[in-house]
Parts: structure tokens; C-alpha cells; sequence
């Protein structure tokens, strides 16, 4: 199992910079996830360690060894592409064999570790067709059976699930974890999805414009994001600007245009200016009486969603737009709505987030 | 009350004309009656221009005097052993040809294709050029040239080579490579083009995957470049391989008597009463087309479009430096021998009668023979004649394939597919065969009705009628892919939504439609009018009277002429490619990256 370790790795094409001094540690085994919107550089980084692309500077690791300079032939790093490039030429069968071939496994191994990985992915039965007579989940799992083959040292997957249908999408994530686990390769998984990344990641990076804007696990990055735009990429968020007003122990005060919100800090060191995030889901519509939280604040609502499990409710507090989620759903909504939430459920970011990194 | 009058504020005269009923949707409902008498009228012309003369050879060659079927003349053939050489000297020439223009296109194409280098774009578009120059021009200037005490035994002596005082008689010895040399450097543009479209329409990421696998660069080549390119090999190696195997000129202006193309058009004058140059061409014709199943079984299996369709342009590799110039070097080489050729051409138009003998360049120069050939009784009218007949026969060509090119692409006519076929036929067909269909017409109407056949279908008379139409169905495939490329990047919502602001057919087809693939049309147009400006076949075979000679049989019967005809004939070729070239730059202009898409099949 391989470690990977990226080092202030920054790619530029001609003048425009993909990639901005990213640092990064990948565990062997881990199933880690490069997510963020697209043309934030995920797949550039993702070539980059598949040796598609050079970087620009830095440098990248395999355990101890630098692999910077390897071609991509030699890093045993395997990629399933987007467009997932089976060779219309060959057949499923061939598809796979051909990594086992260049490798100059013998025969008679070749086709036991084919009939192996086909078995993986579920394929055994349609190995003697030709990709296009393939539906584009079976060509998604003989694109990840080719690479699986080979024992790759990490699988890298770009997009692999972009091109299927939403019921199949659902049905290969899981599906994807299972094989990756049970192989034990160490795994990078490229997507724009956050559903996709929350529910299979081991880790998540989050890249925004070329900068790393923060690595973690799914919770920690639910919980605990450290900028308003990771806040707002995962799950859904309110952010109010706000000012500190003032700092007792761990609790701070902040004002806002909505009202005075009271948040637990996290430790760091925060400027007066910040900006507050509150998810819609954590925020309770209190009928009479108290809730017991921490803060508490009342407004009109001037929208309703109706969400199946839950309503979403907009309400306008002191002129501003505040987005809650009841489940379960509530239709009578008074004409005064008052909202409560516990003071761990704020997160108070700094107005201009810090990337991570060098700077 | 009907709806349509409820809901209208326009009074009725101002209603779109309900006759105009626009289908809802390509490829879906019923074929809208405009496009089906289209398509019929499309069939008709193909029938009697494409299909019957094709008919009339295979006819003349296999039918006794009393209209029996008969084998005899084949056999005929296949007894004498002259023709029989002659059979398996094309053959040769044409196989030698197609795998000298594959070794030299497929470095040349994946250099193009996959670096960056400097000047790929202006060297990639002068690697063209040759194409429109024919070499029945250039092997003019290459007779003289090879002379037995030409420039080039001057050039051999001058670097040490003892020639006895005989000089080298370089096309006695090596006349049947010298056809091939020049054969190959006028056709390898077709084969580039078809390859480079082949070699950019793989997915980079299909590489890519192979060499993430751990393939070696040759391994990745082998296995997976190659095959995929097999569709462009295909078309590049087979169009290659027919033109060479039917082409007339070459051999013709370097004397070559032992190849069949030459033998046919020797016996020209027998056409009226023997059926044997008839057979040649029907043996040529089965020959072409055995070639051609060969060539689809070996290489023509294609692969589903969306399944080699690039996603993604392949960014091509910088070559800086010297490796940058290692890469331009090729294109430059190959460039300078192809119009070396025709640079001779332009020094014997330079040079005094006699000035370019036992030297490495003419000894004096001179330019009466441009204005001589602007004066010559048999010159001069030759222009004319061929910008005539070269416009008529273009203006046939864009119309004729601009309507090909809306049944294909805009229609739902059923056999649109076929007629799609019968498009690109004359690229499949060799000129020779048609040019003998034509002139079989001719024939049998004459038979047929004696002195009361109509002027414009007797090629003694009058060959203007039938040239036209043989130029124009000739190069009809550029007109019709040029089109139809147009069409396919002209969505069709645009049409549509000038239909549905109530414009009827004709006024979409002017307004909208053909403003838009006007740069299409006016290109094909162009390489329409360039070919058949310096088409070979039909006007060697078909002009027969010096009244209606167009500039390639002027400059055939010029060759053949003592005195200054050589030299008048290379004035008129340098006139001529002058014209083209400035044509092909137009053309160039107007589509710019998009050209290789004509020349596809």
C-alpha cells in the first residue's frame, strides 16, 4: 500500500495557474476525495499524480521514493478516465489483458487474475463483448476492472460515476467503496458531487481555483469548515457577516445584522470582522415558550418548501434571508416565527478565508 | 372557426402560406414532399451521369456486334501479352505508390498532429499545394530535367561522377521509378489529410490510458494509434491506390507505353469501331473496385463514432530548439520534391529554346514564352475554353451538392444513404471510366441516329456539353462533404426558428441557410473549378477538336509539337498553376483549419 505525498505542487498552463503550492498526505489504503467545483484544478491534480501532466514545481512522493520525474508508464499509478477510453478495438477481455500484457505476466496467470477482477466487478458474463455494446455502467465497471488488474499502487478515479444515470450512480458508489476496500488499494477520487464525496470518502479535499481550501473528513468538515465557502459547498448554509463583540473564555459574541449570535470558539485566533455560518437543519422553530438553546432569534416567513421529510422555511429576520429546514415538516406557520440553536452549532469564520498552505 | 384564424392578428394575406409544412423535427415523421422531389431529381442526375456512362463502358466492353454478351474482347486482353503487362505494370505502379505516400505521410502525420512546432501551421498547409499542381504539369519540366545531358546528369558530373561524355539517360533506366516518385509526391496530400483526421479524432485519453497502463511509447503505437487510425487508413490508402492505378498523365508524358491507362487512351481513334479500349477500361474498372474490397476487408471495419469521438483536443507536445526544427525538417524536404517537379516547369518557361542543356540551370533567360503562350492560336483559346467550362461545371457541382447535402444531412427521405453513396462514387470510379462512359455515349448515339445526332452529343463536334458534365460529376464528393459539413455544424434550430416565425422553405434556404455555409459552398467551389481546370483524364480523352481544347490537352498536344512547343506548354502550365494556386489560398482563406474535411471520404 502506497503513501502519497504531494509537495507545494503548482501547475501552470501558459499564464493561467491551475494549481497553487498544494500540500498534501494521502494514507495508504484511504479512500480520498478531491472535490470542488469545476475548473478548481481536481482533475489537473489528479493527472499530475498519475504522471499525465509535469507540475510546474514541487514535487510528489510514492512512500520514500520521488516520482516527479517518472513518466506515467513507469508510476503504477492507474487512472480511470471520465470518458472511461475503452479501446473500441478490443474486447472486454482485452481491455484488461492489455496492462497484464505490458507487464509481461504469463498467460496462464493473465487469465486468472481477468477472470478475477472481472468477477469484481460483476463483468464475468460479458467478457467477450466490445465496449460499444456496452451500457455505460457495465463500460464504468470494465474501465475500473482494467485498471484494478494491474495491482496498481493507487487507483485514481476521475469523475467515474458522471456519465451514469442517477439510480446507477447511486447503486456504483457504494459499489466502488466495496471493490476499493476489499482490494485495499490506496484510492483518489475525483468529483464535483459533495453527496457522492460525503457518503464514500474516507478524507475530502476541498480546491478552490487551484488553492487548497481544506482537508478532512466528512464530519469535520460538516461540523467544522474553516471558510464560508467550504461551509457553503457542504450541505447548505446560512452565512451573515458579522463583527465580534465580545470574547468571554470560549464563548464569543458576535453581532449581526439578523441579531446577536453566541458561538462556542474553536480556538483560533479570529479578526473582529467574520462571518457566521448557521445550517438550516440545526436551527429548531420553537412554537411557545423555549427550546433551552442558546440563541434565539424571531422573523417573518416569507417562503415555504415542502421537502417530502422535511419543509424549508425562509424567514426574514431584521431584513435578512435566513433559510431553515423543520423535520418533521411543519405547515402552520405562524405569522412570527421564532428559531433557536445551540451556540457548538455556530461557526464563526473569518470574513477572507485563509487557504491552506504557503502563503 | 378554425383556430389558426382565431389566434392570428395578422390579416390572411400575411399568413405563412400553409402549403410550406415544416417537418417538426429531422429524422422524425414523414419526408416533407420538397425534399422527396429533391431527392428524386438527385437520383435522376446520378442515373444518367454517373450510372450510365459506368453502364455504356461496361456494355460496350462485354457486348458482340450483334448486342450478345460476350467474353471475347476480356480474353482478348488476357492473350496479348502486352496489355497483360501492361495490367501488371498499373498494378505495380499503384501498390509502389500507395506504400511510398504511407511511409511518408504517417511520420508526417503524427508530427503534425501530435507536436508543436514552429511554423506546423504554414508548413502543413504548403505540404497541400501539390495536390491541385497535377504532375502531368511537373513531368513536363522532369523530362527535361532527367534529360540525357539535363541538370541533373550536370549535378551527378559536377559532384564527381564520370558519366564518359554519354550523359545518363535517367528515364531509359529508371523511367518506371520516376513515375512513382512523381506519382507519390503529387498524391500524398490525400493520404496526409485522411491521416492527420484520423489521428485527431482519437480520444488523447485512449493513449493515455494505454501508457498509464506502463506501454511503451511503440508498444502504445502499435496497439492502440494504429488501429484506431484504421478508418483514415483506409480512405488515404485506397483513394491513393485507385488514382495511381488508373492515372493517365504521368505515364503518358514520360513516354511509359506499358501501363494500361496509356495503352487505352492509345487506341482512342479505334473507339468507334473496335471494342477493345472499352474492355481495358471495364478490366480497369473490375480491377479498382477488387482493390477497393481488398483495402474496406483489410483496414475498412469502423469503429461507432461516439466511441473514438475525441472529448477532449489533445494538447499537442512543444518542440522547441532544435528539436523543433528536427520536426519541421521532414515538412520542408518533402515539401521542396513535390514542387520540384514543377519548379522545373517554371525554368524551362524561363529559359531560351536549347539555354537548359549540359547545364545545372538554364544559361539564359527569357520571358516571350509567357507571351507566347498568351498568343499561341492553340495556347490562348485553351484558357478561355477551361475557365468556361471550369465555371459551368462548378456552378453544376455546388448546386448539384448542395442539394445532396440537404437530403443527407436535413432530410428523411428513405435511400438518403444511398445517395450519399452515390456521391462519393467518383472517388471509387477512376476518370478514365467515366471519361469512356461519356465518350460511349457519344458513340452509340452516333451509331444509333448517324449525321441527325444533335451537335451537343457528338464529342467530334461539340465536346463542350459532355466535358462539363464530366467535370462536375468528377469532383462532385469535394462539393458534397464540403456541404455537408456546413450543414452539420449549422444546428438546425436556426432554421427552425426562422420557420417558425412563419418563413417558407425557399426563404430559410436564402436567408438563413446559405449565409451560413457560404464559406462551405465557396470552398468546395473553389477545388471544384482548380480540379477541373487541370483535369487530365476527361480532357485528354473527350476534347478531340483543337477548337475546344481546355489547358491540359493544349499543353499534352504542345508537348508534341517541335520547336518551342515545350516550352509554350510550360509558360501555359505556369499561367495555369498560377490561377490555381491563388484559388487553393482563396480557398484556404475561406475555410481555413476545416479544409482536410473535403478531402475525406
Amino acid at each position: 500500500m502506497t503513501a502519497i505525498r504531494l509537495d507545494r505542487i503548482t501547475k501552470a498552463f501558459g499564464s493561467t495557474v491551475a494549481l497553487r503550492e498544494i500540500d498534501l498526505r494521502i494514507e495508504p489504503g484511504e479512500l480520498f476525495f478531491l472535490l470542488g467545483p469545476s475548473g478548481c484544478g481536481k482533475t489537473t491534480l489528479l493527472r499530475l499524480i498519475a504522471g499525465l501532466h509535469q507540475p510546474t514545481s514541487g514535487r510528489i512522493w510514492f512512500n520514500d521514493r520521488d516520482v516527479t520525474d517518472l513518466g506515467t508508464e513507469k508510476r503504477n499509478a492507474v487512472m480511470c478516465f471520465q470518458s472511461y477510453a475503452l479501446w473500441p478495438h478490443m474486447t472486454v477481455r482485452e481491455n484488461v489483458r492489455f496492462g497484464l500484457n505490458v507487464r509481461k505476466m504469463p498467460r496462464s496467470q493473465q487469465n486468472a487474475r481477468i477472470d478475477e477482477v472481472l468477477r469484481l466487478v460483476r463483468m464475468e458474463e460479458l467478457a467477450d463483448r466490445k465496449p460499444n455494446q456496452l451500457s455505460g455502467g457495465q463500460q464504468q465497471r470494465v474501465a475500473l476492472a482494467r485498471a484494478l488488474a494491474v495491482q496498481p499502487a493507487c487507483l485514481l478515479l476521475d469523475e467515474p460515476l458522471s456519465n451514469l444515470d442517477a439510480k446507477l450512480r447511486h447503486e456504483m458508489r457504494s459499489e466502488i467503496r466495496r471493490i476499493c476496500k476489499t482490494a485495499g488499494f490506496t484510492t483518489i477520487y475525483v468529483t464535483h458531487d459533495q453527496k457522492e464525496a460525503l457518503s464514500v470518502a474516507d478524507r475530502i479535499a476541498i480546491l478552490k481555483d487551484g488553492v487548497l481550501m481544506q482537508v478532512g473528513t466528512p464530519a469535520e468538515l460538516y461540523h467544522r469548515p474553516t471558510s464560508a465557502f467550504v461551509a457553503d459547498f457542504i450541505g447548505q448554509t446560512n452565512l451573515l457577516p458579522g463583527k465580534i463583540v465580545s470574547r468571554e473564555g470560549e464563548a464569543v459574541t458576535v453581532e449581526t445584522p439578523a441579531g446577536r449570535v453566541i458561538a462556542r470558539s474553536n480556538g483560533h485566533a479570529l479578526p473582529d470582522a467574520v462571518t457566521v455560518s448557521i445550517r438550516p437543519e440545526q436551527m429548531q422553530i420553537v412554537r411557545r415558550g423555549s427550546a433551552g438553546r442558546t440563541n434565539r432569534l424571531t422573523g417573518k416567513p416569507i417562503e415555504m418548501t415542502f421537502l417530502g421529510e422535511s419543509t424549508e422555511h425562509v424567514l426574514e429576520i431584521n431584513g435578512q434571508r435566513v433559510k431553515v429546514i423543520s423535520a418533521p415538516p411543519i405547515f402552520d406557520v405562524p405569522a412570527e416565527v421564532t428559531v433557536e440553536f445551540d451556540a457548538e452549532d455556530v461557526v464563526v469564520l473569518p470574513t477572507e478565508a485563509p487557504p491552506m498552505g504557503h502563503r | 372557426m378554425p383556430a389558426a384564424q382565431t389566434i392570428s392578428a395578422l390579416p390572411a394575406s400575411q399568413q405563412p402560406p400553409s402549403r410550406f409544412r415544416w417537418s417538426s423535427l429531422p429524422l422524425v415523421g414523414q419526408a416533407a414532399p420538397v425534399h422527396v422531389m429533391l431527392t428524386v431529381a438527385l437520383y435522376a442526375f446520378f442515373a444518367v451521369f454517373l450510372i450510365w456512362p459506368i453502364v455504356q463502358v461496361v456494355r460496350a466492353g462485354f457486348a458482340s456486334t450483334d448486342g450478345r454478351f460476350t467474353l471475347a474482347y476480356v480474353r482478348l486482353i488476357f492473350q496479348d501479352p502486352v496489355l497483360v503487362m501492361g495490367l501488371v505494370n498499373a498494378t505495380l505502379i499503384a501498390v509502389v505508390t500507395t506504400a511510398v505516400t504511407l511511409a511518408m505521410c504517417l511520420p508526417l502525420a503524427v508530427l503534425s498532429v501530435k507536436y508543436a512546432f514552429p511554423g506546423r501551421g504554414l508548413l502543413s498547409g504548403l505540404l497541400l499545394v501539390p495536390l491541385v499542381l497535377p504532375p502531368f504539369v511537373g513531368a513536363i519540366g522532369m523530362k527535361l530535367v532527367l534529360g540525357r545531358h539535363g541538370p541533373l546528369t550536370q549535378i551527378v558530373t559536377a559532384l564527381g561522377w564520370d558519366d564518359g561524355g554519354l550523359g545518363i539517360d535517367w528515364l531509359g533506366n529508371w523511367r518506371f521509378l520516376g513515375i512513382i516518385v512523381v506519382e507519390a509526391l503529387h498524391l500524398y496530400p490525400i493520404m496526409l489529410l485522411n491521416l492527420q483526421a484520423s489521428l485527431a479524432n482519437i480520444d488523447p485519453a485512449m493513449e493515455q490510458a494505454a501508457a498509464n497502463l506502463g506501454a511503451s511509447r511503440w508498444t502504445i503505437f502499435r496497439r492502440i494509434t494504429l488501429p484506431l487510425m484504421r478508418p483514415g487508413l483506409f480512405a488515404g490508402c485506397t483513394l491513393v491506390l485507385i488514382w495511381s492505378f488508373t492515372e493517365l498523365g504521368t505515364p503518358l508524358m514520360f513516354d511509359y507505353q506499358d501501363v494500361t491507362p496509356v495503352q487505352v487512351f492509345a487506341r482512342l481513334t479505334e473507339v468507334n469501331n473496335n471494342p477493345l479500349p472499352f474492355a481495358l477500361v471495364v478490366v480497369m474498372l473490375v480491377a479498382s473496385s477488387v482493390l477497393y474490397l481488398i483495402g474496406k476487408s483489410l483496414l475498412g471495419r469502423g469503429f461507432d463514432a461516439a466511441t473514438t469521438k475525441a472529448a477532449v483536443q489533445a494538447t499537442p507536445r512543444r518542440l522547441t530548439g532544435w528539436k523543433g526544427l528536427a520536426a519541421a525538417l521532414p515538412f520542408v524536404i518533402v515539401f521542396v520534391a513535390a514542387v520540384l517537379p514543377h519548379l522545373s516547369v517554371v525554368f524551362t518557361a524561363v529559359s531560351v529554346p536549347g539555354a537548359w542543356y549540359q547545364s545545372i540551370l538554364p544559361t539564359s533567360f527569357t520571358i516571350a514564352h509567357f507571351e507566347g503562350a498568351l498568343v499561341d492560336e492553340l495556347a490562348l483559346p485553351s484558357i478561355g475554353n477551361s475557365i468556361q467550362y471550369a465555371s459551368v461545371a462548378t456552378l453544376i457541382a455546388v448546386t448539384v451538392g448542395l442539394g445532396c447535402a440537404i437530403v443527407i444531412v436535413r432530410s428523411n427521405v428513405p435511400g438518403k444513404g444511398m445517395l450519399d453513396a452515390l456521391a462519393m462514387l467518383p472517388l471509387a470510379v477512376p476518370g478514365l471510366v467515366l471519361a469512356f462512359g461519356y465518350l460511349s455515349i457519344s458513340v452509340s448515339f452516333k451509331r444509333q441516329m448517324g449525321d441527325a445526332t444533335p451537335e451537343f452529343l457528338d464529342i467530334q463536334k461539340s465536346p463542350v456539353v459532355l466535358l462539363v458534365l464530366a467535370y462536375a460529376a468528377r469532383r462532385l464528393p469535394y462539393v458534397v462533404r464540403s456541404a455537408v459539413a456546413g450543414l452539420q455544424q449549422t444546428p438546425r434550430d436556426l432554421e427552425l426558428a426562422a420557420a417558425n416565425l412563419g418563413a417558407g422553405r425557399w426563404t430559410v434556404l436564402r436567408r438563413i441557410t446559405l449565409p451560413l455555409i457560404l464559406a462551405n459552398l465557396v470552398a468546395g467551389g473553389l477545388l471544384a473549378f482548380a480540379f477541373a481546370m487541370l483535369e487530365v483524364s476527361d480532357s485528354l480523352i473527350l476534347a478531340q477538336t483543337a477548337k475546344f481544347y481546355p489547358i491540359t490537352k493544349a499543353i499534352w498536344e504542345l508537348t508534341n509539337r517541335l520547336g518551342d512547343g515545350l516550352y509554350i506548354a510550360s509558360a501555359l502550365g505556369v499561367w495555369a498553376m498560377v490561377l490555381l494556386t491563388l484559388t487553393i489560398l482563396t480557398a484556404n482563406a475561406f475555410l481555413g483549419r476545416r479544409m482536410g474535411a473535403i478531402f475525406r471520404v
